[in-house]
């Protein structure tokens, strides 16, 4: 295991310790934009228990209904994405997969679209059961079609994905539009938002996520050993299959999280998972943790500029990291860089 | 008349003009163009406030009583005239972009070129146009999305699904720019423009279709003329270019037409995705060939087309479900089966 614990390089320092340092700005940063004219000063005397901000009930609202719960959600979102993608990249070996991508992002909403639809859910519990439901589904589906295509073909496993998400995307589309749920306030939430953020709902999803990324940390060392082939692992007592259906559970606890919180968002895993990749690319461990960092960093940057460039109006973040990942998912295609990666170091 | 010609074919002769038509592709055509028929009347037939067929029938003969008059010709039949325009549009452009990129995934609309028509269209309706449907700026996006592609992939034909995957990222990064485009805009003016970027034909009118469907017209003997070299490039460009034929001039063309005629189909109901995908590939399997030809393709597409409208209008009645809703389920459960199908290649 000399492999594994092998002290942070170079490299992997300063990103560490640059990455922490651009989240405080970005905290900053966020608390301090929005509607209202507070700043950072008043934000943060408000928090540090300052008492005249504390007696401004406006500031009060502003900071606890809105920048509060967003930045904490984005946090949340952020992390919980680029960790289920770090995991679906090992699983899968192929360094193309996130949730979005794979169309777990879709099963996940088609869950919650049948939830909201025929029983009637309205509390965050039952958005996180029934996006982990339809998770689960979209999930065991596409690591079902990923065997069945083998893992020669990261591009073809990448089109299934696209064509699973856009069967949910159709049947979750045409429940809602037939049963006259008011397509302004889906709409929003279709495209991937972070505005409608609640602390409750922050509340109750984090244990759920924090499940996830315990799961995922167990799961590590199998997972790394994992990359030299199943017979490799098999011979040093590691159970594949288990490790994939522990895979799958974490995977879908985490996506499910993402999505009842903030709608679907892709890109954000893929970007994250790709760059902790570049950085790390063995132990699983590592790639977890600045997965998770540049996650964070990722959604809470795009969802400062979704709040800031279109004021007074506001984009969906989901939108917004399209723009920015599609991009960025074509020049890496076009590298053939994802092919060097699929090779094991 | 001794008949020298291959068997399966039948030998017209107009004085010094001779054609040897393919008799099962005929046939096949002949049948397909019943079937749409069939299909079209049927979806006059159906909708709130019904009508049988006979009524349907007696009042396209010019029999109907005054109220059915109007359902028919007034309501029920801009819309279907719409569907099948687009449909026709969409399985020409499908036929032409699958056959010169020799990939049977790469069609106008997974590869990017629907949603650049249709985000010209959009943004000249949002800012630009007052009043009238700008269909006429869609093959303008159209042609930038492809440009675009094709400065990113320099050679499609020889990239197999990693030119999809570019193109699938290029129509994500094109739809993003779209929401984007409508974020900004109060909701008030966007109920229908939202519906139709997921393809919705329930506002479609004359005044987009007739000229559409005109140019589409035009374009046909331009079609026929390229069918015979466009089956030859089929072959490899060398061959090809050995038979006697100016490649690059033909791709060249070939990629002219098929963009215009996708963002002319795009512009009437909006990025409907999988039709052009389907189409080709239904009609090939008809024929029984490869390489089907442009019109069987194009009918094919129109069929499709007319039953997934008429799929969505009969399941989610009273309410209206954009097309393109049908289509991308339909759709998907077909691309799955395309690539489980494909096992053994990789990318």
């Amino acid at each position: 295991m000399t492999q594994i614990s092998h002290p942070l390089t170079r490299r992997q320092y300063h990103a560490l310790l640059g990455g922490c340092l651009l989240l405080c700005i970005l905290l900053v940063c966020s608390l301090a934009t929005g509607a209202g004219q507070y700043g950072a000063t008043d934000v943060f005397g408000f928090l540090l228990g300052e008492p005249a901000r504390l007696a401004d009930d406006k500031l009060a609202m502003v900071v606890n209904t809105l920048r509060l719960p967003r930045t904490l959600a984005a946090l949340l979102v952020g992390s919980s994405l680029a960790l289920a993608a770090t995991l679906l990249q090992s699983a899968t070996r192929n360094p193309l997969a996130e949730p979005g991508l794979l169309g777990v992002n879709a099963g996940a909403v088609f869950g919650l679209v049948i939830g909201l639809i025929y029983f009637g859910v309205e509390s965050t519990q039952g958005y996180l059961i029934w996006a982990g439901a339809g998770a689960l589904l979209g999930n065991v589906l596409v690591l079902g079609i990923g065997v069945m295509l083998g893992q020669a073909s990261p591009l073809k496993l990448i089109l299934a994905g696209m064509a699973l998400a856009a069967v949910f995307g159709g049947m979750a589309n045409f429940l809602l539009l037939s049963t006259r749920v008011a397509l302004e306030q889906f709409r929003y939430w279709n495209l991937g938002s972070l505005s409608a953020s609640e602390l409750s709902a922050v509340i109750t999803v984090s244990p759920m996520a924090l499940l996830g990324l315990v799961l995922a940390i167990l799961l590590c060392r199998q997972l790394t050993l994992m990359q030299m082939g199943d017979s490799q692992a098999r011979a040093l007592g590691i159970s594949t299959t288990w490790v994939r259906i522990g895979v799958l559970l974490a995977t879908t606890l985490l996506t499910a999280c993402a999505i009842a919180l903030a709608g679907p968002i892709g890109f954000v895993g893929f970007l994250a998972a790709y760059c902790a990749r570049l950085l790390e690319p063995v132990a699983l461990l590592r790639q977890l943790l600045f997965s998770s960092l540049f996650g964070m960093l990722f959604l809470l940057a795009a969802d400062i500029l979704a709040r800031w460039l279109v004021q007074p109006f506001e984009l969906p973040v989901g939108t917004l990291l399209a723009a920015l990942g599609a991009p960025a998912l074509i020049a890496i295609v076009l590298r053939g860089g994802f092919r060097s990666l699929l090779a094991v170091k | 008349m001794p008949s020298k010609h291959p068997s399966g074919l039948w030998h017209l002769r107009l004085g010094a003009l001779n054609l040897l038509l393919h008799r099962r592709t005929w046939l096949l055509s002949l049948l397909v163009l019943g079937v749409l028929l069939t299909l079209m009347v049927v979806a006059i037939s159906l909708g709130s406030g019904r009508m049988g067929v006979t009524d349907v029938l007696a009042t396209l003969g010019g029999q109907g009583s005054k109220l059915n008059d109007i359902m028919v010709f007034k309501i029920r039949m801009p819309r279907v005239a719409a569907v099948v325009v687009a449909g026709l549009a969409m399985g020409m452009a499908g036929c032409l972009i699958q056959t010169l990129v020799r990939n049977r995934l790469a069609t106008p609309d997974m590869i990017g070129v629907n949603e650049g028509a249709s985000l010209a269209v959009i943004g000249f309706a949002l800012y630009l146009t007052v009043g009238s449907w700008p269909w006429w700026a869609s093959p303008l996006g159209a042609a930038l999305a492809a440009v675009a592609l094709f400065v990113l992939c320099r050679r499609p034909g020889e990239q197999g699904y990693l030119f999809i995957v570019i193109g699938i990222a290029l129509s994500e990064l094109l739809g993003a720019v779209g929401d984007f485009m409508m974020a900004t805009q109060p909701l008030v003016h966007l109920g229908s423009i939202y519906l139709w970027t997921m393809g919705h034909f329930a506002g479609a009118s004359y005044s987009t279709v007739a000229p559409i469907a005109l140019i589409l017209l035009a374009l046909c003997p331009l079609l026929a003329w390229l069918n015979r070299p466009l089956a030859l490039l089929r072959f490899g460009e060398a061959t090809a270019q050995n038979l006697g034929i100016k490649v690059a001039a033909l791709q060249l063309a070939v990629l002219g037409v098929a963009i215009l005629v996708a963002a002319l189909g795009t512009a009437i109901g909006g990025p409907v995705v999988f039709i052009a995908m389907a189409a080709p590939i239904i009609a090939s399997w008809l024929a029984r060939d490869h390489l089907a030809p442009i019109w069987l393709a194009a009918l094919c597409g129109a069929v499709l087309l007319v039953g997934s409208d008429t799929l969505s209008r009969l399941l989610a009645q009273p309410e209206e479900i954009p097309t393109g809703i049908m289509t991308r389920l339909l759709g998907g459960v077909l691309l799955l089966i395309l690539l489980l199908k494909d096992r053994k290649g990789s990318d």
